[in-house]
Parts: C-alpha cells; sequence; structure tokens
C-alpha cells in the first residue's frame, strides 16, 4: 500500500490544488483520501487500488467545494463577510468555479509558462469539467470509468469533458508559449 | 478528432506530466509525511471515549439549529441548513447523512410513535 500511494499522491496532489488553488487544502484532500482507502479497501486486491483512489480524490474534492460554498453562504449570512453580488451562491456549485483566479500582473506572469497556464486555464473551468477532463485526459480512464469516478451519468460526462476541450482550446491554442 | 485538437491534447498530457514531475521537495516530503500518517492512523483504534463524539456533536447542532430556525427566519429552509450541519461537522457518522430527512421530520415535531406494547 506504501508504494501504491508513493507512486499516485503527487498526481493526486496535482488534481486537488487544481481544484483548491491551495497547498494546505491539497494536501488535507490527499492525505484525507489516502486514510479512507488504507482504512476502507487495504484488503481489497491491489488491481483495484488506483481506481478506488481515483474515486475517493475526486469525492473528497467535491466535499471540500461543498463545504466551501456552505461556509461562504454561512459567512455572508452571520454578516462575517462582505455582501457581493459575485459571491451570492446559485445553482449546483459543482457547476462553478469557487474562486476564479484573478488574472492580475501574476497571472499576466505566469501565462509565459506553460503549466502555470495550464493551471489557470483548468482552474478557471467548473470543477465538473476540470475534473472530467483530467479524469480523460491525464487519467486516461474511459467514459463510463470516468463518470462512476465522478458519480455523474456517462452522458454528463461527456458534455462536461467536451465544454472543457472546447474552452482550453479557446484559451491555450493560440497562445501557448 | 481534428489533429489539431490531438496534437493541443498530447500537449496538455505532457505539461501536465511535468508539473507533476516538478513538484517542489517541501511538498513531496509534505505528501510522503501524510501518507505515514495515514497508514499509521488506519492501524490505530479510535479510542473508546471518542466515539461518541462526533455524534453527539451533530445532535448538539441539530438541535441548537431546531430552536434556531424555529425562532428566526429559515436560511433557505431547515433541510438545507442540516445539509449544511453535515458538511460541515467532519466527523459526522455516514449514517448521519442518509438520514438527514429523519432530522429534518424530528425538527419539524414529528407525531409520537405508537407503542407496539399496546
Amino acid at each position: 500500500m506504501d508504494r501504491f500511494l508513493a507512486g499516485v499522491e503527487r498526481r493526486a496532489y496535482r488534481m486537488a490544488w487544481i481544484a483548491t488553488s491551495s497547498r494546505e487544502d491539497a494536501l488535507d484532500i490527499v492525505q484525507d483520501a489516502m486514510l479512507r482507502l488504507v482504512k476502507t479497501y487495504a484488503g481489497r486486491p491491489e488491481a483495484e487500488w488506483g481506481p478506488l483512489f481515483q474515486r475517493i480524490v475526486q469525492s473528497v474534492i467535491r466535499d471540500w467545494y461543498r463545504r466551501t460554498q456552505v461556509r461562504n453562504r454561512w459567512r455572508q449570512w452571520l454578516g462575517l463577510a462582505r455582501e457581493s453580488a459575485d459571491d451570492a451562491p446559485g445553482g449546483d456549485p459543482l457547476e462553478t468555479t469557487i474562486a476564479s483566479p484573478d488574472p492580475g500582473p501574476d497571472g499576466r506572469l505566469a501565462s509565459r509558462h506553460a503549466i502555470d497556464a495550464l493551471d489557470a486555464a483548468l482552474q478557471a473551468l467548473p470543477l465538473r469539467q476540470h475534473q472530467a477532463f483530467l479524469l480523460r485526459q491525464w487519467e486516461g480512464l474511459s467514459v463510463a470509468e470516468t463518470a462512476a469516478a465522478m458519480g455523474i451519468s456517462a452522458g454528463s460526462v461527456k458534455t462536461h469533458y467536451s465544454r472543457a476541450v472546447q474552452t482550453l482550446r479557446d484559451k491555450l491554442e493560440d497562445h501557448w508559449p | 478528432m481534428s489533429e489539431r485538437q490531438d496534437d493541443f491534447l498530447r500537449r496538455t498530457r505532457l505539461v501536465l506530466d511535468e508539473a507533476e514531475q516538478g513538484v517542489d521537495g517541501a511538498t513531496r516530503t509534505r505528501l510522503a509525511a501524510a501518507r505515514r500518517e495515514a497508514l499509521a492512523a488506519a492501524g490505530r483504534r479510535r479510542p473508546l471515549w471518542l466515539l461518541p463524539a462526533g455524534g453527539l456533536a451533530v445532535a448538539a447542532a441539530v438541535a441548537v439549529l431546531s430552536v434556531g430556525l424555529w425562532r428566526t427566519p429559515p436560511l433557505a429552509g431547515s433541510l438545507d441548513a442540516l445539509e449544511d450541519i453535515a458538511l460541515l461537522s467532519d466527523e459526522a457518522d455516514p449514517a448521519f447523512y442518509a438520514d438527514l430527512e429523519f432530522y429534518a421530520w424530528i425538527a419539524a415535531g414529528a407525531p409520537p410513535l405508537e407503542d407496539d406494547n399496546g
């Protein structure tokens, strides 16, 4: 199990970091996912650990998103946050971004580098779109496997993935460093 | 799929791989520590005195929330608020999430159950 986790932890961290834009939150997500895998599935055949871990990571990321949305809503309700039309909750939180990166000076500087440009483009996507994209393209999962990892239908995976590819191409293809 | 799109996707994979390889040393150290902690924690048994703590915390939150909702206008419906509490309570028993409707029913003032013994 130690060897398996050592082999997947960096990729899981990168996925969590893209989702949260926070090193600490990403590390918490990876540790939580590791703990859940070890506690619940250590006895399962090793070949199953990969898909199981991926499903757990995506689930923990979704939980993080929901908790962040809820905290923001309660802070607003309790008057602990400034009223802002941009922060107003609405629709499915998983269809929106938590914090679209500010394309300020740092963002413009980052666009010189391929990794930063891709990170920023992924972070600007709604959670489900960037999850579908990373699982399909990076993890190489099939539509059905991606649907299982994300807990949504295969049709939704196709829609989210297609939109993600289109948006990323629009943003990056002609400006890729 | 067009050749142009294939090229784009191939490049994104390379960039993602490169980023994975480039995770800094401090973060790698933290990840290794997190892994060791997860493996160690999975082998530890939770102290018995801690077992009811999560459930009690949730029950207390539900009670406070129920009174609050009774005294003030609801934020977005009692069930939404209960879901919020469940989400924010990391220690909540997973069964709690499945029983949200039951807790909402209780909070709404459930009628007393009939006594099986007569």
